[in-house]
């Protein structure tokens, strides 16, 4: 008979939960497994098949860890996703724009290249190599707490998000107190899409994909 | 096939272990044994749905939790309703009970 605490541990591990607590959960799903395998093989299916008929009644263990997750911490759906988004992606902001004021204070500032008047790009190299470090955080802290990919994702991701919203809430209002067309301010936004948005999004990215997968803990063998 | 929303599905299942639980304490296999069996499978918990049910009822304070040895001499956690559960599992069975009213009378599911 397969060892259903070991087992349960290995595929829920990493509640954020009182280690006492925690224990009591995990040995009240594997007495449940055990039951519903006993039960199988009491029907004369053979014990290999009772295992896998016993473990499919968790078809996602992710998902079963976020919900116990959410009932052990009586939250509502607001407060999920301000510790599995809003939280991580604002700490990820912050540490992202920090830093680069950071580098600035410490003489390595950003390299200006200016295309014409208005327009130019600029990269702040060591930046962007730590870039991937603090997506990663980000999302790590999201999968921590029982966030949702695509809640990740965002949150290692926010500060290209924030400086995209940044980007779409002020440009028409630039548009107006310049009032020049805008074909002669493409360019410029062109410039600020690809250096503030684009290249330390993807940077972020680097960090976040390894932490868009499920941790490695729920796919253990039976 | 048309879904049901997790408000209720969530606030059935609910009502289904809450109900369970007025007549004697149990442990969670047998909850989900209990209810296939009674409503002749048509609804069936499986671990992802029916342990979160139940931490978050114990959570509220409707259920309390306790080791105790099974008929088969092992080590359970039954679950039992306490006097909090009491008093919600009648405003809920009432509420559950006008919901299928009206549905009945919207769209005739009893005779559907």
């Amino acid at each position: 008979m397969p060892n259903w605490r070991q087992l349960a541990r290995a595929r829920l591990g990493g509640l954020s939960l009182d280690p006492d607590r925690e224990d009591e959960i995990v040995t009240e799903l594997a007495h449940h497994l055990e039951d519903l395998y006993e039960d199988w093989c009491q029907r004369g299916v053979a014990a290999e098949e009772a295992t896998a008929r016993a473990l499919d009644a968790v078809p996602d263990w992710a998902e079963l860890r976020r919900e116990i997750q959410y009932a052990e911490q009586g939250d509502d759906a607001m407060n999920q996703r301000t510790r599995n988004l809003w939280l991580p992606g604002m700490v990820t902001l912050a540490f992202s724009w920090g830093l680069l004021r950071l580098f600035y204070w410490a003489g390595l500032r950003p390299r200006i290249i200016w295309m014409d008047e208005h327009a130019f790009l600029w990269f702040s190299l060591p930046w962007l190599l730590v870039l991937p470090t603090i997506g990663a955080l980000g999302a790590y802290w999201s999968r921590r707490v029982g966030g949702r990919p695509w809640e990740r994702l965002l949150a290692g991701a926010f500060p290209a998000v924030a400086m995209a919203i940044l980007l779409i809430l002020l440009f028409p209002i630039g548009l107006v107190k310049e009032s020049r067309p805008l074909v002669t301010l493409l360019p410029a936004l062109t410039a600020f899409l690809v250096c503030s948005v684009l290249i330390p999004g993807l940077a972020l990215l680097l960090g976040v994909f390894p932490f868009l997968r499920n941790d490695q803990r729920e796919s253990v063998a039976p | 096939m048309v879904a049901v929303s997790a408000e209720i599905k969530r606030g059935s299942a609910e009502l289904a272990i809450l109900a369970l639980l007025a007549e004697q304490p149990l442990y969670g296999y047998e909850i989900a044994k209990r209810i296939e069996r009674e409503t002749h499978g048509a609804l069936r918990f499986t671990v992802a749905s029916l342990y979160p049910t139940l931490y978050r009822l114990e959570k509220r304070g409707w259920v309390k939790a306790s080791w105790q040895a099974s008929r088969s001499g092992r080590r359970r956690r039954y679950y039992r309703l306490t006097p909090e559960g009491k008093k919600q599992l009648v405003p809920l069975r009432a509420q559950w009970r006008l919901f299928f009213r009206a549905l009945d009378r919207l769209a005739g599911v009893a005779r559907a």
